[in-house]
């Protein structure tokens, strides 16, 4: 497995006194709650399927060293995690890494797609090759403002330089998909279901609380505080026009 | 907890699947043919469809055979209460999606294993209106279908009975009608 070190770390202050804050254990609003915490109630299969994305991440197999302090500082910027202690941080890439590893695909690719191992890839080299274009420096030593810059450009399907790779590859489904990946790999995980409050999984217990707003007997009640966005971010700057990225389907509940 | 609902959890018996808590399959039960032994039916694909059509036909004496991709799942064993680890249960070969608008495919749509989409099925069982067979001459999209509502609603009848679908006992749309068991309480979700 590849070890590697993130570039500028972003510093969280609180809003009222400007002091820096301490990395947190947990994020979220619900302090101290622990969804593996309820395992006894989860049967075998389950409770191994989600101790292993605790427990046994995978190794990296799919990405090169060079692709994969691309990504992992792209996915950083993503999916901020910079204000949690370093190992309570959630693993994404091993995920994707794995992913693209097995070849795991959604059942479906659209017409004038490579395959998502490609996509990544090729996704991968021209997110460098922006970066060196404007910056002349490699995408991960970047300030973090001037990642999020040529991401967003991604986001917007509007990429910064005009690459090859886009002409061939659609930069709006190219983005949706490091997107989804990202946002799988995180709520997927346990650590980020205690941070959302999620009672986790239901079987063989099943739910006990039908009604609107009742939480179940071992879920928590949320306890909100005010928190301030990294202050190098373009998350309190961005305003939301067309999504590009999203794509109509058939997803849904039948 | 060691016996959840009405039963233990896993038995390691090589002739039967578990269906969950409530319902196991015997293998043994099921009729076998010899390749060279020729069938009345073949089914391609056990799902919703497929499925009903081979017990129907097997029950009015015709020999059947049904042909099914992916694993005969046991629940118990082989299921987990997690979306991404449910993955497993969807058709996930490469399919290719064209056209001016191409549709992302829905992954909780389809199903590979015995049983096809069935067996990730959350049971939700509405009848379609009317209208809904007369879509091109009504509101010029897609097309109509070659049946009408009343060529299907005696089976729906049948299923909602033999199923059993519960709900109101006036159901104001579509086709006014009413469900032979009582509807289950509404959760928090549908009353928004």
């Amino acid at each position: 497995m590849i070890e590697i070190e993130l570039g500028a770390e972003l510093v969280l202050r609180d809003p009222e006194t400007q002091q820096p804050l301490a990395p947190k254990q947990q994020p979220g609003y619900y302090p101290g709650y622990s969804t593996l915490g309820q395992k006894g109630y989860w049967d075998a299969t389950t409770r191994r399927a989600v101790e292993d994305r605790v427990y046994n991440v995978p190794p990296i197999r799919f990405f090169t060293e060079d692709e994969l302090l691309t990504i992992t500082v792209a996915c950083e910027r993503i999916l901020p995690q910079s204000d949690r202690l370093p190992a309570r941080r959630i693993p994404i890439v091993p995920h994707i890494d794995e992913r693209l590893y097995k070849n795991e695909i959604d059942g479906y690719r659209f017409a004038g797609m490579p395959s998502d191992r490609d996509a990544y890839r090729l996704g991968i080299r021209a997110i460098e090759d922006m970066a060196r274009s404007i910056h002349k420096q490699p995408f991960v030593d970047l300030e973090p403002l001037k990642q999020d810059f040529i991401l967003k450009s991604l986001h917007d399907g509007k990429p910064l330089v005009p690459h090859k790779v886009w002409e061939a590859m659609s930069v709006s489904r190219f983005w949706h998909m490091i997107v989804q990946d990202c946002v799988s790999a995180y709520y997927s995980h346990p650590w980020a279901w205690d941070e959302i409050g999620y009672g986790g999984p239901a079987y063989p217990r099943a739910y006990t609380r039908l009604e609107n707003g009742l939480p179940e007997p071992w879920e928590v009640d949320e306890q909100r505080y005010e928190w301030a966005a990294p202050a190098e971010s373009l998350s309190d700057t961005y305003e939301p026009g067309d999504d590009p990225g999203s794509v109509s389907g058939q997803g849904g509940t039948h | 907890m060691k016996s959840p609902l009405f039963g233990s959890f896993s038995k390691p018996d090589t002739d039967e699947k578990i269906l969950g808590p409530m319902q196991r399959i015997s293998l043994k039960k099921m009729r076998r043919f010899p390749e060279s032994e020729p069938v009345d039916y073949v089914v391609v694909g056990i799902g919703s469809a497929g499925g009903v059509l081979c017990q129907r036909l097997a029950k009015a004496g015709f020999s059947v055979i049904g042909l099914e991709a992916g694993p005969f799942w046991d629940t118990e064993r082989d299921w987990v209460s997690d979306e991404k680890g449910s993955r497993k249960l969807y058709w996930n070969d490469l399919r290719i999606t064209g056209g001016e608008d191409p549709l992302a495919f829905g992954e909780n749509n389809s199903g590979k294993g015995v049983g096809g989409g069935s067996v990730h099925w959350a049971a939700f069982a509405p009848r379609f209106h009317p209208s809904d067979f007369r879509v091109y001459s009504e509101d010029g999209v897609g097309c109509d279908w070659p049946i009408s509502y009343e060529d299907l609603k005696p089976y729906y009848e049948l299923l909602e009975r033999e199923m059993p679908v519960s709900g109101p006992a006036h159901f104001p749309w579509g086709d006014p009608h009413g469900y032979p068991y009582g509807p289950h309480p509404v959760g928090g979700w549908g009353t928004h």
